[in-house]
C-alpha cells in the first residue's frame, strides 16, 4: 500500500499556488512539499492535516491510499 | 518566524562591495611591491625604503582576513534571502574558502622569505607560490564585488517586495555544501600531512591548528544557523523531512566510519608498513564524518 495525493492538482485548482507558498503556509521547506507530491516522502498525520487545512479540503480529498 | 530585513542585507552588501574594492586595491599594492622587492631579495641587496613599505603588506593581509569573514556572513545572508544556489555561489564559496586559507599560507610564506633573506638563503621557490595565492585572492575579490554589485541591483528592483522566510532551506543546504567542501579539503590535507610526516616532522599542534582553520567556514555557517534558530522552539529547528534526512545520514555516517577507522588503525599500527603519526586518526575521523554526513544529507534531501 502506498499513500497517493492530489496536492499538485489542488495547487493548480486553487489558483496556481506555488510549492513555496504552500510550504510557507504549512511551515515546511519547498523540498519537503516536492517530495510529498512525488510520493517519495510520507508526511506525518499532523502535516497531512495542515496541508488539507491549507486547501480547505477534507484530508481524504488530498491524500488517498493506493492498494497495490 | 524570522523576518529577514532587506535593509540589513543592503548594509552588509554595500559594506562587502566597498571592502572588496579596497581589498582589490590592496592586492594591486602587494603585486607592485612584490615586483620591486623580489629582485632585491633574490640578489641579497639592501631593501632600504622598501622595508618600510613591506610593513603594509602584513596590514593588507590582516585587512583581507577580516573582509573574508564579513564576506562569508554577507554571502550567507544573500543565500537566505534569495534562496537560490547557482554555479556562481558554488564558485564564490570554493574560492572564498581557498582564499581564506591562503591568507594563512601568505603569512607563513612571507615569514619564511623574511627569515631566509636574513639568513642569506635562496627564496626563489617561495615567490611563484606567493603570486599564485595572489591570483586566488584576486579571483575571489573580483567575484565578490561582482556578486555584491549584482545583488544591490536586484535589491533595488525588489523595492517594496518583502520576502518572508519561514524555513531556512537555503541555510540548511548551504551548511551541507560547506560541510562537503570542508570535509574534502580536510581529508586531502590530512592524507597530504600523513604522507609528508613520513619525511618531515609535522607537529601535533600544526595539525590541530590547520584542522581548526579548515573547519572555520563550516563553524561559521552552523553558528549563523544556530543564531537564526535561537528564536524558535527546538522542535521547529528542522521540518519532519529534514529531521528524517539528518537522522538517516547521521546513522549511516556512524556505520560507515567504523570500518574506515578500523582500516586506518590497522594501517597505522602495522609494523611492516613503518607509518608514523598516531595523531592523524582524529582529523581523519572528523573530516570523514563531516564529508559523509554532508554528502548523505544532501543526497537524501535532494533525491527523496
Amino acid at each position: 500500500m502506498e499513500l497517493g495525493n492530489n496536492i499538485r492538482r489542488l495547487r493548480f485548482e486553487k489558483g496556481d499556488i506555488s510549492q513555496e507558498v504552500l510550504a510557507n503556509g504549512v511551515g515546511v521547506t519547498r523540498q519537503t512539499i516536492h517530495s510529498i507530491e512525488k510520493g517519495k516522502f510520507v508526511p506525518s498525520a499532523l502535516l497531512a492535516f495542515k496541508i488539507a487545512l491549507f486547501f480547505d479540503a477534507p484530508v481524504d480529498q488530498v491524500f488517498f491510499i493506493i492498494d497495490n | 518566524m524570522f523576518r529577514l530585513n532587506k535593509n540589513i542585507i543592503s548594509v552588509f552588501t554595500i559594506a562587502t562591495l566597498l571592502l572588496g574594492i579596497i581589498s582589490l586595491l590592496w592586492l594591486v599594492y602587494d603585486y607592485f611591491l612584490y615586483n620591486q622587492i623580489k629582485p632585491v631579495i633574490l640578489g641579497f641587496g639592501e631593501l632600504g625604503r622598501l622595508e618600510q613599505l613591506a610593513e603594509f603588506v602584513w596590514l593588507s593581509y590582516l585587512f583581507m582576513f577580516m573582509v573574508h569573514i564579513i564576506a562569508g556572513i554577507t554571502l550567507l545572508l544573500h543565500l537566505r534571502y534569495f534562496r537560490v544556489i547557482g554555479l556562481i555561489n558554488i564558485l564564490i564559496v570554493l574560492f572564498g574558502i581557498t582564499s581564506f586559507l591562503a591568507v594563512f599560507s601568505d603569512w607563513a610564506i612571507l615569514g619564511d622569505i623574511s627569515k631566509e633573506y636574513e639568513a642569506g638563503l635562496d627564496t626563489s621557490g617561495e615567490w611563484p607560490i606567493l603570486y599564485i595565492l595572489l591570483g586566488i585572492h584576486t579571483i575571489f575579490f573580483l567575484l565578490l564585488t561582482g556578486v555584491s554589485a549584482a545583488v544591490l541591483r536586484r535589491l533595488k528592483e525588489k523595492r517594496g517586495e518583502e520576502m518572508t522566510v519561514q524555513k531556512d532551506e537555503m541555510v540548511f543546504t548551504a551548511a551541507q555544501y560547506v560541510g562537503l567542501i570542508c570535509g574534502v579539503i580536510g581529508l586531502f590535507w590530512t592524507v597530504f600531512a600523513l604522507v609528508v610526516s613520513q619525511r618531515l616532522p609535522v607537529s601535533y599542534y600544526h595539525m590541530l591548528a590547520s584542522s581548526i582553520m579548515i573547519l572555520i567556514p563550516y563553524g561559521l555557517v552552523v553558528l549563523y544557523w544556530f543564531i537564526l534558530k535561537c528564536n524558535e522552539k527546538i522542535g521547529d529547528w528542522y521540518d519532519e523531512k529534514q529531521s528524517r534526512d539528518v537522522y538517516r545520514s547521521g546513522f549511516t555516517t556512524l556505520v560507515l566510519t567504523i570500518p574506515l577507522m578500523l582500516a586506518l588503525f590497522l594501517v597505522i599500527h602495522n609494523d611492516a608498513l613503518f607509518i608514523r603519526g598516531d595523531y592523524f586518526w582524529f582529523p581523519f575521523l572528523i573530516f570523514t564524518s563531516l564529508f559523509l554526513f554532508s554528502l548523505l544529507t544532501l543526497v537524501s534531501y535532494r533525491r527523496t
